[in-house]
């Protein structure tokens, strides 16, 4: 009964890490563009409910999911439009890790000059304490809340992509930008609104990360390291991928912590290098030639 | 007023000049050939009035207006639309949405799914599969309605014969009287000069990024076509 516990409650936490890497992928998948400041946006995020929290204390914090998502999608959308375009079609490889690597720093000491150090979380108040026992098996509310959230931002996700005629336009412009063109579709516009979708779920998990999980402003690297992770696990470019890839992580962090209380995230990275190691093409991937 | 007007451009490729002084212009409901050996600067004339290529000089004028400047998204919405070489239909978006996607600027006109599917019947049942699965001609025939979806003023088709067998070229070129008679005007970029001069009411020859010859198709010997197309 222990296993089927670690299991569900991995699964659970794996959702959220999905949700980690999905808007990473999604940008990667649509421009070509790795944005290193991922993680940095996932933090402001927990930060930003914090901050909403203790203006309004007695709030559940959940309710703070949509408005903070909204607010992160302008922020996306702004940040392309104005910084990131600059390089998205720069021939020079190096210039979008440049030029988001320098921006993470810059976000990084900009909430360390606001925030301090101090260690953070978000309390989730008597939601982090409940929990529904099945049986022998008693998993949490709160992560159960997260996985169904993450499985619906996935479903919603891949609906639009795959059935609107906006996500089709995303499409066509990953595939070739300047044949989009030739269609009347704008290419930045489109880069703007991916970064807008992508960093309001990088602020959907940040607060639900914030909920489970202490976060200073430096904790934006190992987010962007369990990013990666998830999207390589899950084969670059499939979304449903990034969730079977997020789980995967998410029951080996919880197997990892059950036998070796003090390991952290170290069990995530085992099974991350395990995955590369014998299956480099990732769990979805199409195997390279 | 002609439909398109493009005097003096010149177009480059960094330090490398790959148009000098081009004259082109194209009469409404006018079919126009432009021909030229590999390398004589056809598709970088077609890119550069489709607003692909940003490195130019000289006037382009379409309906009286100048694109020269304007991004190829833009171009796109006034009417003008290239069907490009080597076909390029988005691998990851199906046969159907990839000619959905034709109608995404949203102009109104004669052209939509159903008359597609009418103008090219076998792709009809087809409209759930991917593109890969087509054959070239097939393949072409997506490419020309996906851009007949945008309800084009003027149609640039970078040559649709390219690689494709005799009967399949001829199926092909069946369709443009259909697409005329919808007011569109068309370039067509080819290597076989017959075929060129057959299907066209004007003809411009392109040798080294420059018009060596020009004139009413079914006035121009085919030993006047020949050497300009050669230079010899
Ligand atoms: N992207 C590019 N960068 C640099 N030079 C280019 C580029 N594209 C074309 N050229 C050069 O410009 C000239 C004209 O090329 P273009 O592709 O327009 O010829 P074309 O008439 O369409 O030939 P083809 O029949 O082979 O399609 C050639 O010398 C070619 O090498
Ligand atoms: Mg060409």
């Amino acid at each position: 009964m222990v296993w089927l516990d670690l299991l569900i409650n991995g699964i659970c936490l794996g959702g959220l890490y999905g949700v980690l890497g999905v808007g990473l992928a999604l940008v990667i998948g649509v421009m070509r563009f790795v944005n290193i400041s991922h993680g940095e946006f996932i933090v402001m995020a927990s930060f930003l409910g914090v901050y909403v929290s203790a203006l309004l204390p007695g709030l559940n914090p959940l309710w703070l999911l949509v408005p903070v998502a909204v607010v992160f999608f302008f922020v996306g959308y702004g940040v392309q439009a104005v910084l990131f375009n600059r390089v998205v079609t720069a021939p020079d490889f190096l210039a979008p890790i440049l030029l988001t690597f320098g921006f993470s720093i810059v976000l990084q000491n900009v909430m360390f000059e606001s925030f301090g150090t101090d260690v953070r979380a978000l309390t989730a108040g008597g939601l982090a304490r409940q929990s529904i026992a099945i049986g022998s098996v008693s998993i949490g509310v709160l992560p159960l809340i997260t996985l169904a959230l993450a499985i619906l931002f996935f479903v919603v996700l891949q609906l639009v992509i795959a059935r609107t005629g906006f996500g089709r336009a995303i499409r066509a412009t990953a595939d070739n930008r300047d044949v989009a063109r030739l269609m009347g579709i704008k290419p930045t516009r489109i880069f703007n609104i991916t970064m807008g979708f992508a960093l309001a779920l990088a602020a959907v998990a940040g607060l639900l990360l914030a909920m489970r999980a202490t976060f200073t402003p430096f904790s934006g690297l190992s987010n962007l390291l369990v990013a990666f992770e998830v999207i390589v696990i899950g084969g670059f470019g499939s979304f449903w991928g990034a969730l079977l890839g997020g789980f995967l992580l998410g029951v080996a962090q919880l197997v990892g912590l059950y036998f070796d209380p003090d390991a952290g995230i170290f069990y995530v990275h085992l099974a991350f290098f395990a995955v590369v190691l014998f299956r480099p093409q990732g769990l979805m991937g199409i195997k390279l030639p | 007023m002609k439909l398109l007007e493009a005097r003096g451009l010149s177009v480059f490729y960094g330090d490398l000049q790959a148009l000098f002084d081009i004259a082109v212009a194209v009469e409404p409901g006018q079919t126009v050939a432009l021909i030229g050996a590999n390398g004589a600067g056809k598709t970088t004339f077609l890119k550069s009035i489709a607003g692909l290529i940003a490195s130019k000089r000289g006037s382009i004028a379409f309906e009286g207006a100048e694109i020269g400047a304007l991004p190829a998204e833009q171009i796109a919405r006034l009417g003008l639309t290239l069907v490009p070489e080597g076909r390029l239909l988005f691998q990851n978006l199906t046969i159907e949405e990839n000619l959905l996607i034709g109608a995404y600027t949203g102009r109104k006109g004669y052209w939509n799914l159903g008359r597609v599917y009418e103008l090219f019947p076998a792709m009809a049942a087809r409209g759930r599969e991917m593109p890969f699965v087509l054959s070239g001609g097939e393949q072409q025939m997506v490419a020309i309605g996906r851009a007949l979806m945008a309800n084009p003023r003027l149609l640039l088709a970078d040559e649709i014969s390219q690689g494709l067998a005799p009967v399949v070229v001829d199926q092909i070129y069946k369709s443009f009287p259909a697409i005329r008679a919808e007011g569109t005007s068309i370039i067509i970029v080819e290597q076989e000069v017959r075929r060129a001069a057959a299907a066209s009411d004007y003809t411009y020859c392109l040798l080294k990024g420059r018009v060596t010859l020009e004139g009413r198709s079914k006035d121009l010997s085919f030993d006047q076509l020949s050497h300009a197309y050669f230079g010899a």
